[in-house]
Order: C-alpha cells, then sequence, then structure tokens
C-alpha cells in the first residue's frame, strides 16, 4: 500500500514542501530510502523502526519503501523522522490515509517514540498554508514557537503515539495561544543591561545615540578598558523596539539557526551579535553544503559588534561589503543560490595602536611605523562605510564614583524615536528609510546648506584636507544631529558635531603631520 | 703595475718636497682617499693605521698582498675584505661610477673639508656626500632628539628649528623620524639650508618614510655620510654618524631624549667636542624628557623660548620676527577652550568636563580653532595648541 505525508525542509532561510511517500510491498524485510539524503536523514530509518516499536506498533514483516520528493532538492536536519514515521504507519494501514490530507508534519523521533524539538519551526509552520495545511503537526517542545504563526491551527504533540491517537480516534492534540505583548514585556524585564549603567563617557554616549538616530554604523576607539563593549552591548536598548513582523523575522533566522529560546518562542528584543575576531568568512556569512545563516543574518534587525576590528582577518572582513550595502547576503552553492537577510547596525571598536594607549607617549611604546602598521589592518572599503567614528577615553576614578546614574535606555530610545520619526516622514515615497542609507545625489537634496553653514564647510573642506566621501558622510550625521535636536534646517553647530564624528584619514591617524 | 702610475709614484715624492704640482697631487690623491674609504666596514682606526703603515691611500692599493701578511697573522677579519675589495675594483673605476650616481666625496686632506670637523677627535678621513656641504661662515647648529617624540617635542622642534632657519642658521641632523625629520623639514619649510648625516651611504634613504625630506635636503642642502655608498644602515653606524653630527654643530640643542638614547651620546660627544649643549626641559616624569632635564641638571642651556635660545645665540630675528607675529583676537567662549588646551594630546570628553560647555558648542568652537590654526587634532579625537 501507498501512502504520502507532507512535511518541510529547509533551505537557507526558506522553506520547501517535501513531500514524504511510503510504499510496502511483498519481499524480504528491507526498509529503504531514498531522495538525496543527507547522513541526518539517511540516520533516520532506525531510529523510526525502533521509536515505532517502543511505542508500540508492531510493523509486518514487509518491504518498506520510502521517498522523499522533490528527488532533486537536498534533504537535510532531523525533523523527518515523524513524517516518515506516520507515512510508513498509514502504508501498514494502521492510520487511515485521508487523515493525513492537509496536515504537515514535522519532528525528531527518540527511541522511546517521544518526540524532539528541532529547528526552522517558526519558518515551516508560516509556508505551511502556502503548501495547502490547514494543520500543522510539530513537537510539544516547539509549540510556543510554532503558534506565532496567525491563521493556522498548529497542534503539538509529546510523542508519536498521541499522534496516532489523534489522526484514528480524534484525540485532541494540544494547543496553545499566544499573547505577543505579555512575551515582550517579559523580555523586556529580563534584559539585563541599560545605558544608566555607564558611568562617564559622555561623548561616547552621545555618539552612540546619533548613530542609532540615523542608523550609522559606529566606530569607538579607545585605550583597553575604556568602556567600549560595555557601551555597544547597551547598543540595541535604545534602538526603536521591534514591530511583529519585524520580531518574526527576527525569530525565523535564529529558529533556523537554533538559537531560539525555547520557552519564548519569540524574539522581540534585537539581536546583539559579537563574533570573537577568529571568526571566519563562513562563519561569518553564513556557510555549510545548504548554508546556515551566519553571524550577519543572525545580527539582522539588531547590531553587529566587532571588537578588535584590525585583528579580524582581511577577507573576513571583506565579507561584509555587500550585507553592508544591500541588507542582505547571497551564498552560492552547488545546491543553489541562498539569499539571507542581514540588515544590521555595525558597531566596531580599536585600540588606537597595538599597545592601545597612543598617542600618551609616556605609556605607548609603539613606533609610528608600528601604529601605522596597525591601521593598515583595517581595509578602506570597510571604513568607507563607517559613519561616525569616536574616541573612547579611560574612565576616570571622579566619573567612576559618580553618585547618581547616567540616563537609562528608554529615556534615550524616545528621543532617537523622534529623530527616526521624522526621517521617516521625510522619506515617504522615496526608496530611503534612514539618513545613513542616503547617495550622493540625495544628500544633495535632503541634506541642503545654509549659506553660513556652507561657508563653513568649505573652509573646513580645504584645511582639514576632507575627501569627497567624507563630506557625504559629515552631511549625513549633521543631518540626524539636526533630527535630534527637530531642526529643519542643519546649523553650524549640527555641521560642527558631525565633523568630530568623522573618520580621520589613515594618514593623519598615526599623529605624523 | 702600469707605467703611468708608476710615474705618478714619482711625483708624489716631488709633492712632498712641496713643489707646485702639489694641488694636481692632492686631486689625484682624492681618488685613492675614496677608493680606501669605499671598503666596506673599515673602521677608522685601521684606516688611518694603513695609511701610516703604508704612507698613502696609494700605497694601500699599490702594495703587493704579501706585505699585508702581518695583519693576517693577528688574525684580523678586515683584511680578507680589503683584498677581495682590492682586487674586485680599483680607484679609477670606483670613483666614475659614483660620479654617473651623482656621489661627491671629499677627504680630511683637502681644502673645503668642513674645518669644524677637522678639529674633532676622531674625525673621518673623508665624507662621501650629495648635494653640498654645510658652509664655514653661517652659523650651525644640531637639533637633536627622540624617534617615537611626543606632540611636545614634535612642536618644540619645529619652533625652534623654523626660528633658527629663518635667522639663516644651518640645521643639521640624522634625517631620522621623529625631531630629527620635523625639525629640518621645519627648517627647509622656512626657506633655511639643512643638512642630514646619515648612517647609511648617501646613496639610500633611511628611514624611507623621509623620502621626501631626503629629496628636498638635496635641493636645500644636502645629505652626508661617513660611510661608503650601498652601506646598510647597521645599528653601530648611528653612534657613530652622531659624532659628525655634533661635529659639524657650533651648537647642538637636544629636544626631547630618553635617559640612555641616542641623543644623549650626540650631547656628550659635543662636550667633548668643546660645542654649546642646551636642551628643552619637560615634566620630570616624563620619560621622553628625562635625558634632556639630565642633561641641564649637568649645566646644558636651558630653552625657554625660541626668542631666548636667539637671543642667546646672539642671532638675527628679523625674518623670523615677521613670521612670528600674530594677532590674537578670539571671542571669550573660543579663549576659554584654547587656554585648556595644551602641547599634550586631549581627549573631547575632558575638555567638555573642563570648560562645561555644551557638547555641540564645544565641537564648534574646536573646529573654528582648527580653521584657525590654533589647534590640530593629532589622533581620534585628541587635540592639541597648534603653533603655526
Amino acid at each position: 500500500m501507498f501512502s504520502s505525508v507532507i512535511s518541510a525542509a529547509i533551505c537557507g532561510i526558506e522553506s520547501r514542501k517535501i513531500v514524504v511517500e511510503a510504499d510496502v510491498s511483498d519481499g524480504m524485510p528491507v526498509f529503504s530510502m531514498v531522495g538525496y539524503l543527507a547522513s541526518e536523514v539517511k540516520e533516520a530509518q532506525d531510529r523510526v523502526r525502533t521509536a515505532l516499536r517502543n511505542a508500540g506498533f508492531r510493523l509486518p514483516v514487509k518491504r518498506v519503501t520510502v521517498n522523499l520528493s522533490p528527488a532533486d532538492v537536498r534533504k537535510a536536519g532531523s525533523g523527518f523522522d515523524l513524517p516518515i514515521g506516520v507515512a510508513v504507519l498509514a502504508a501498514f494501514g494502521m492510520v487511515p490515509r485521508e487523515a493525513l490530507e492537509g496536515i504537515l508534519f514535522a519532528g525528531e523521533l527518540s527511541l522511546n517514540g517521544e518526540l524532539n524539538g528541532i529547528r526552522g519551526i517558526l519558518e515551516m509552520v508560516s509556508s505551511a498554508s502556502r503548501f495547502g495545511c490547514h494543520t500543522c503537526i510539530i513537537p510539544l517542545k516547539n509549540l510556543q514557537e510554532g503558534s506565532m504563526v496567525q491563521g493556522i491551527r498548529v497542534l503539538g504533540a509529546e510523542d508519536i503515539g498521541q499522534v496516532v491517537r489523534f489522526l484514528n480516534e480524534g484525540k485532541a492534540l494540544k494547543q496553545t495561544a499566544i499573547n505577543i505583548e505579555e512575551i515582550r514585556s517579559r523580555q523586556e524585564e529580563a534584559r539585563p543591561v541599560d545605558f544608566s549603567q555607564v558611568q562617564g563617557q559622555a561623548v561616547l554616549r552621545r555618539a552612540a545615540e546619533v548613530a542609532v538616530s540615523g542608523l550609522h554604523n559606529l566606530l569607538m576607539i579607545g585605550p583597553p578598558g575604556a568602556g567600549k563593549t560595555m557601551v555597544a552591548r547597551r547598543i540595541p536598548t535604545i534602538l526603536p523596539g521591534t514591530s511583529l513582523e519585524e520580531a518574526l523575522e527576527i525569530s525565523k533566522i535564529h529558529s533556523i539557526a537554533g538559537t531560539l529560546p525555547e520557552e519564548m518562542g519569540l524574539l522581540t528584543s534585537r539581536p546583539f551579535r559579537s563574533p570573537h575576531h577568529t571568526v571566519t568568512p563562513a562563519a561569518l556569512a553564513g556557510g555549510g553544503a545548504v548554508p546556515k545563516p551566519g553571524e550577519v543574518s543572525l545580527a539582522h534587525r539588531g547590531v553587529l559588534y566587532l571588537d578588535e576590528l584590525p585583528e579580524f582577518q582581511k577577507a573576513t572582513l571583506e565579507t561584509l561589503r555587500q550585507p553592508m550595502e544591500e541588507g542582505k547576503i547571497c551564498i552560492t552553492r552547488n545546491t543553489g543560490n541562498y539569499l539571507f537577510p542581514a540588515d544590521f547596525m555595525l558597531v566596531a571598536s580599536m585600540n588606537p595602536c597595538k599597545c592601545g594607549y597612543f598617542p600618551d607617549r609616556n605609556r605607548c611604546t609603539c613606533s609610528y611605523r608600528d601604529v601605522k602598521r596597525y591601521l593598515e589592518h583595517i581595509s578602506q572599503p570597510l571604513l568607507d562605510r563607517i559613519d561616525i567614528c569616536v574616541e573612547a577615553p579611560p574612565v576616570r576614578y571622579e566619573e567612576l564614583t559618580m553618585d547618581g546614574t547616567g540616563e537609562d535606555s528608554s529615556t534615550i530610545r524616545q528621543r532617537v524615536c523622534r529623530a527616526q520619526a521624522i526621517q521617516r516622514e521625510r522619506y515617504r515615497n522615496t526608496r530611503f528609510y534612514f539618513n545613513a542609507d542616503l547617495d550622493m545625489e540625495a544628500v544633495r537634496t535632503f541634506c541642503a546648506l545654509g549659506r553660513e553653514q556652507q561657508r563653513l564647510m568649505r573652509e573646513t573642506y580645504e584645511k582639514l584636507e576632507l575627501t569627497a566621501r567624507a563630506y557625504c558622510r559629515i552631511l549625513k550625521v549633521a543631518r540626524t544631529i539636526a533630527d535630534l535636536d527637530g531642526a529643519e534646517q542643519i546649523g553650524g553647530e549640527h555641521l560642527s558635531e558631525a565633523i568630530c564624528y568623522r573618520v580621520l584619514d589613515k594618514k593623519y591617524w598615526s599623529g605624523e603631520r | 703595475m702600469t707605467e703611468a702610475e708608476n710615474r705618478t709614484g714619482k711625483e708624489r715624492i716631488a709633492a712632498g718636497m712641496g713643489c707646485p704640482q702639489k694641488d694636481r697631487e692632492l686631486e689625484a690623491m682624492e681618488r685613492y682617499w675614496f677608493w680606501l674609504c669605499s671598503i666596506p666596514e673599515l673602521s677608522q682606526k685601521v684606516l688611518k693605521a694603513l695609511v701610516f703603515y703604508f704612507g698613502s691611500p696609494r700605497g694601500v692599493w699599490e702594495a703587493p698582498e704579501e706585505e699585508f701578511g702581518i695583519w693576517k697573522k693577528t688574525g684580523a677579519k678586515w683584511v680578507e675584505e680589503l683584498l677581495r675589495f682590492r682586487r674586485s675594483c680599483g680607484p679609477e673605476q670606483i670613483w666614475h661610477s659614483a660620479e654617473k650616481k651623482g656621489i661627491k666625496f671629499i677627504s680630511r686632506e683637502r681644502e673645503g673639508f668642513p674645518s669644524r670637523l677637522r678639529h674633532i677627535p676622531d674625525c673621518p678621513a673623508g665624507l662621501f656626500y650629495r648635494g653640498r656641504l654645510p658652509g664655514e661662515e653661517a652659523f650651525s647648529a644640531a637639533i637633536v632628539g627622540a624617534r617615537q617624540c611626543s606632540p611636545y617635542g614634535r612642536i618644540m622642534a619645529r619652533e625652534l628649528s623654523r626660528a633658527l632657519a629663518g635667522a639663516g642658521v644651518q640645521v643639521i641632523s640624522g634625517l631620522a623620524l621623529g625631531i630629527d625629520g620635523t625639525a629640518q623639514r621645519a627648517a627647509a619649510e622656512a626657506g633655511g639650508s639643512s643638512f642630514g648625516v646619515l648612517g647609511c651611504g648617501v646613496d639610500q634613504c633611511y628611514p624611507q618614510e623621509n623620502f621626501p625630506l631626503y629629496q628636498e635636503l638635496l635641493e636645500r642642502g644636502g645629505v652626508l655620510s661617513e660611510f661608503p655608498p650601498g652601506s646598510r644602515p647597521l645599528p653601530f653606524h648611528f653612534p657613530l654618524r652622531n659624532r659628525i653630527i655634533s661635529g659639524l654643530a657650533d651648537a647642538v640643542i637636544v629636544v626631547e631624549a630618553r635617559e640612555k638614547s641616542g641623543s644623549l651620546i650626540t650631547a656628550d660627544l659635543a662636550l667633548e667636542q668643546g660645542k654649546d649643549v642646551y636642551a628643552v626641559p619637560g615634566r620630570s616624569t616624563d620619560d621622553l624628557s628625562r635625558g634632556c632635564n639630565r642633561l641641564i641638571a649637568q649645566g646644558a642651556g636651558v630653552i625657554l623660548t625660541p626668542e631666548r635660545l636667539m637671543e642667546e645665540l646672539k642671532l638675527e630675528q628679523t625674518t623670523w620676527e615677521k613670521f612670528r607675529k600674530r594677532q590674537l583676537s578670539l571671542a571669550p567662549e573660543e579663549e576659554l577652550v584654547y587656554s585648556n588646551l595644551d602641547l599634550l594630546p586631549k581627549g573631547l570628553n575632558e575638555i567638555a568636563k573642563k570648560t562645561a560647555l555644551p557638547f555641540g558648542r564645544l565641537t564648534e568652537i574646536l573646529l573654528k580653532l582648527q580653521l584657525k590654526g590654533l589647534a590640530a587634532e593629532i589622533a581620534k579625537n585628541q587635540y592639541i595648541k597648534s603653533e603655526r
């Protein structure tokens, strides 16, 4: 007898419909599986057979053939155990075949028949209606996550026995209702970091606020122990909260990568990723025969923090160019092209020299050549995409022991939201979202200067030997500062603050003039 | 041995007797001096001993190889080196190839050799140079200091050098990174002349970073060295060349020096040679000023301002005065920020705290000061007072 069950496979960030077919015929008792399977799927036959036996099903001695179609898509992941099990049972006639109509199955089987959680449930469930399904049966452990999707019935089962009883007798499986607001507030409360914990660092705080308001990329330069990482960690807390679509988008990626917290089922806060500087290009961009999301995608709609920027391999940093330009990354493998979203805010930090104390000559022993060599580690194209660069000075004792705390994240976030609302209003009907997105042409339109400011900019351009690129970036940042101020026109004050944040030309970084 | 060379040998004896051919004789001998000085890694001591033994550099060239036997017996390494060099090239050949490269040479024997240098102990037998040699009439001062200097040292070196060069003083230094290069660059910018004494052959520029300066010096003065063309900048060359820096100068100015630094060696050599030594004082806790402060404690002249130095050296400061005068008219807030700046770099946070100005306003004032040339950003958000 023949039966078929609907399931799904994750390809990159999307899921594809997979039909699991099983056939039982007379012959030697062989269990054979076909359909371009990864080794974890090939191993499924042992898990399924044992699980079925331990769940109390006696399979007659017959030849079993399982096919996963379409046959040209590589199937990876452990979620095929349940659909294979159900298909086999249906093929033996232990489950009515009509009952399988319009149901998507996914889940990993344990040898005792229990169902284990798998990755990528959120994406599978949200594509289910596209596959023509009205119900999804998934492991109970993934129920919270799967139930985030509206407009489809999502059922959670503890073991394969429950699934069979549901199909045979209509015995109800567990369902759960989701209160997204509650999840949001729970995550808000659980957040351990806040800007009020940062002592001193007035300049750095301000720069972070400006950077977040216009979604500019930020580079912090300072000696070890100045609190660069501390500030970076708190940047996601002053980004405006996520909308439901954004939360789903973020959660899908993390669900596929297996970094979604199980009890939450949804990530409502913005991600903060800080890969170590030994990270490989594949780990940063996403890698594998069927690629998994890399750090750039895990930081989607959040912050990617690169500590000790010059220590990263050049090739690794080069992979950042496409995502920083386009907000997504395209990975090509022999199994096809995979597009991952990667729209993040880059925050990087570095020491001013190898020992970290330049230009304090009493502590820094680097020669100018050493300093230059250190700076040369960073590629110019990457620097060209960083709008704000700021010093992170060592914290002094008075600041450390100061009474009272700094502003907290929610106060700063309110100002940021206001500035972003102004930008949304201004860029309605254009292809831009934030000031950081503007190109040279748009800068001319949206960042026009008054006569007075033009004179100042001209003088600065000549005196400080700016480049055309630097000019463009200064205007974008000045626009953001003006937005924070609620000002219609960019004023001299806004402009000079932006100039203060410019990325220094490498030849001047080393102090050799 | 060709006959022509034999003949000049006889003339040499005639020259010793003081006949009018002396000049031509010296001219001819110059090539042999050039050849002798070109022998790689031959110390001045050995060189003098050889000339004494063989009578003249020409004698070293012409002597049969057996005569070097007595040195060979002592096991001296340089003998093999010398003989190998002697077999590979002769005076004429080496002289012409240097001429093609624009490298000039003067031996101690000849007129035109810097007379200040001639009288120091351990004077080199000859100097290789490009450009020209320091003039005899003009006052010459050496400005030396640390390679890894602070912005304070850099500015002091620049100011002093500019003042001196403006008054027509020849600035001598070592073309190194840091103080040396800054001083020489400032002298060239002020339109003065400057001379770089190298620790390698004059046909190469060490360090590479100073190549533009090296080129400028060929126009504005010269580069010179006792080491033959092609010599590499070996570490032991530098203390040796320091004696030439101080030897060529009438006064030696040390701007920033750590204890046990090359600049202090130069100062010590200057004292031995009987030259005046001046030092720029610094904070007693700064490593980079320890050497200078010690020199002052030992009796070196203290440099308070370029003006005072000029007075002390009894130099005219006309050209320089014009350069220097500037009307400072600053708004009260600008004055506040400017007075908070220093020659030591200060961070934005610190300035903001001291001046208590709103952040936007502060950046505006800092930018204005930078545009007026009164402040400079020497590293990311690190500002210093700039004297222009």
